[in-house]
């Protein structure tokens, strides 16, 4: 009861100040995704290099005639690797679209086809363009039928949050920066807002203040971490719009907006704890500006908010695993992207997310309440 | 009168430091009780365990009949601070000021608003209300500084050097609201390093140096440690402050104590006829004389007689135990 009326008065507190400030809150929020769109959104229009992997097992004269074609618009980039298994390893991990395997004696029909292609579910448009045309060079080259096609899934919860789409029904590269862009300001806000208001209200003398009130110890973070909330639905709005002039689409539509806020809102909640650590271990705003911009950079780099964490090289993948922002910008992704939420990934993402954002939470105020004493 | 703070045996630990050492005081019901001492001396961490901030590593503290280590909750009702510099929130007006701190002491909704009212009225500040309070001056801020402290209604207001920063005019005006609260029956403790406004307002005074309380009693009481005589100020040009103090000890057998160009010393024998034989002397001597003068002891100067030390030490800082916390506070 006593922490419910006391985080309420702080939030409120922590709400007045915000909107004393609401002029200097909007013009931050705008100019990072308006120069993010500016710069990178114009790149990579329609779909090109498409990548896809070839496991050559005939190795004769026909086979490398297949291959050739599929590569031959420059739609397709086409690589090629010796066995099956590292193949898929790579489907696996979203660095290839399609594994097309030539089997033995291609194109002779061997009682299993002589050809299979494998698809992931997280490459949306590209496989709805692409896969008819390797269908029909499959049909030209083995004979009608002479091929099958399998949808490969990805094998592990994390691998799915970290094979997050590239591409969907909406293509652009716009709209892939833009849903990145959503997380960077939702972090970067949490970052600011939370640990640095604890650090100058400490200086200030107002922790002091509260702390001499017969409240309970933990609304002071409470009231922070609501506001926080509250505050990245005003965030991520603005960041909508911008992305709206610049021309993307959320493709899942209105109840896309709930999953952006819902997803926004946790990792808000999460990254407000994260900064309120710093802030219990930090003195002075100086160190902690120029931590908290070293922490939420990489992180933001490492969710695949401007390059695929696909692309990312295998050891940060690994960091991008434990990096909150990537589930988030996952989700983004699909709903802004493909415009659908695939039941595992939106399990994972927002299991993941709530389980940091009460973990951090939960140790943000043993910190602070250990510096009290 | 009855004792609504009794402090007992109380002690405070950082590592190896000794912050406050075995201090044992009462304050009584309805004073104005000052404490005073140079910065770091104690009294912050004095103040900070009565008010919760700190855990005492021993002793015991009992207020309003209420063990301290017991009774958070109840006790914090019990008292209103004002510190020097969580005076008021800037971005907030005069009305959220309160509004907050309403909340945050659980005052009943439906006096909120008469409270407010009341002590916008009390702080002369009702036509600033709505303005933020970060646009006042430091006499205004101070005055909403000091009705926020007041807003639970509390027995006992804590001011931590309320008046520190302020020019003389609103120090004279706030020593008044002091006294106000104080005639209305609430009891004030209060810390400053004004030796001055502790004379002015106090009804007692205590003085901790280096964790220790060395003094304690009414100021005329506590200024009758730097003895019954009076105390001589002499300023001279700086290079002739020794020859100036040996000469005090050679001829008047008066030891000085030099600091800077400055020489201060009590006097003994009948400090009148004294003080005329000494400008005689120094007259005599050529020695160039900046001022000269006599006055009684001053808390100043038990102050230096007790801790070896003028108040605002600047290095005293390093002696005490704020550099060692790392915290909230």
């Amino acid at each position: 009861m006593s922490l419910l009326s006391d985080t309420l008065a702080l939030y409120k507190r922590e709400m007045l100040i915000f909107r004393a400030n609401i002029r200097v809150n909007l013009i931050r929020t705008a100019i990072f995704p308006l120069f993010i769109l500016l710069i990178f959104g114009a790149t990579g229009q329609g779909i090109n290099n498409v990548p896809v992997v070839v496991v050559n097992y005939a190795n004769n004269m026909q086979s490398q005639q297949f291959i050739n074609s599929l590569g031959s618009q420059g739609i397709m980039s086409v690589e090629s690797v010796t066995n099956q298994n590292d193949a898929l390893a790579l489907l696996d991990a979203g660095k290839v679209s399609f594994v097309i395997v030539i089997l033995p004696n291609f194109p002779t029909y061997n009682g299993q086809s002589a050809v299979r292609i494998y698809y992931s579910n997280t490459q949306y448009s590209v496989t709805s363009e692409i896969l008819p045309m390797i269908e029909q060079r499959a049909a030209l080259f083995a004979g009608p039928g002479n091929y099958q096609v399998k949808q490969y899934l990805p094998s592990s919860t994390f691998g799915a949050a970290l094979s997050t789409p590239v591409n969907g029904a909406n293509g652009s590269e716009t709209d892939f920066i833009f849903s990145g862009v959503i997380g960077m300001i939702v972090v970067f806000s949490a970052l600011f807002a939370g640990g640095m208001g604890l650090i100058t209200d400490r200086n200030a003398g107002f922790i002091k203040a509260y702390l001499v009130a017969p409240i309970n110890k933990a609304a002071i973070l409470f009231g922070r971490v609501l506001a926080g909330s509250v505050q990245s639905i005003l965030y991520i709005t603005v960041v909508l719009l911008i992305g709206l002039i610049f021309g993307s689409q959320i493709a899942m539509g209105w109840t896309g907006l709930f999953w952006i806020f819902l997803l926004g809102m946790i990792l808000m909640v999460c990254f407000t704890s994260v900064s309120a650590i710093l802030a219990s271990r930090l003195k002075n705003v100086t160190s902690f500006a120029i931590f908290a911009q070293a922490v939420g950079l990489p992180l933001w780099f490492l969710a695949g908010g401007i390059v695929p964490v696909s692309s990312l090289p295998s050891t940060l993948q690994t960091l991008s695993i434990i990096d909150p922002m990537t589930y988030a910008v996952d989700g983004f992704r699909w709903v802004i992207l493909v415009g659908t939420y695939p039941l595992a990934n939106m399990i994972t993402d927002i299991s993941v997310l709530l389980g940091f954002a009460i973990v951090s939470t939960l140790l943000s105020v043993i910190l602070f309440k250990s510096t009290i004493d | 009168m009855a004792d609504i703070i009794r402090i007992e045996n109380l002690t405070k630990r950082f590592g190896d430091l000794v912050a406050v050492n075995n201090v044992s005081l009462s304050i009584r019901e309805g004073e104005i009780f000052g404490l005073l001492g140079p910065n770091g001396a104690g009294k912050t961490t004095t103040i900070n365990m009565l008010l919760t901030l700190l855990l005492p590593t021993s002793g015991k503290i009992t207020i309003d009949g209420l063990d301290l280590a017991r009774n958070h909750e109840k006790v914090k009702q019990l008292m209103g601070l004002m510190t020097q510099e969580t005076v008021v929130e800037a971005e907030l007006t005069a009305r959220q000021n309160l509004e907050l701190f309403s909340s945050l002491y659980h005052v009943p909704a439906n006096q909120v608003q008469k409270r407010i009212g009341e002590a916008l009225e009390e702080a002369d500040l009702v036509q600033f209300a709505d303005k933020k309070a970060g646009t006042f001056s430091g006499g205004m801020q101070r005055r909403l500084g000091l009705v926020k402290a007041m807003i639970q209604e509390p027995k006992i207001l804590v001011l931590d050097e309320p008046t520190t920063g302020l020019d003389v005019q609103n120090r004279t005006t706030m020593w008044a609201r002091i006294k106000g609260l104080n005639k209305k029956g609430n009891t004030v403790l209060l810390t400053t390093q004004y030796l001055e406004e502790a004379d002015q307002l106090c009804d007692r005074i205590g003085v901790i140096d280096h964790g220790k309380l060395i003094a304690l009693g009414t100021p005329s009481e506590v200024k009758r440690i730097a003895g019954s005589g009076k105390i001589l100020e002499i300023v001279v040009k700086n290079n002739d402050v020794a020859r100036t103090a040996s000469m005090l000890k050679s001829k008047f057998g008066i030891a000085a104590v030099v600091n800077g160009d400055k020489l201060t010393a009590v006097m003994t024998k009948n400090s009148e006829s004294e003080f005329t034989k000494i400008s005689g002397a120094l007259d005599k001597e050529k020695i160039e004389v900046v001022s000269i003068g006599m006055h009684l002891p001053t808390l100043d100067d038990v102050f230096i007689k007790l801790t070896g030390t003028g108040m605002r030490d600047e290095t005293g800082e390093m002696k005490g135990g704020r550099m060692n916390i790392r915290g909230w506070r």
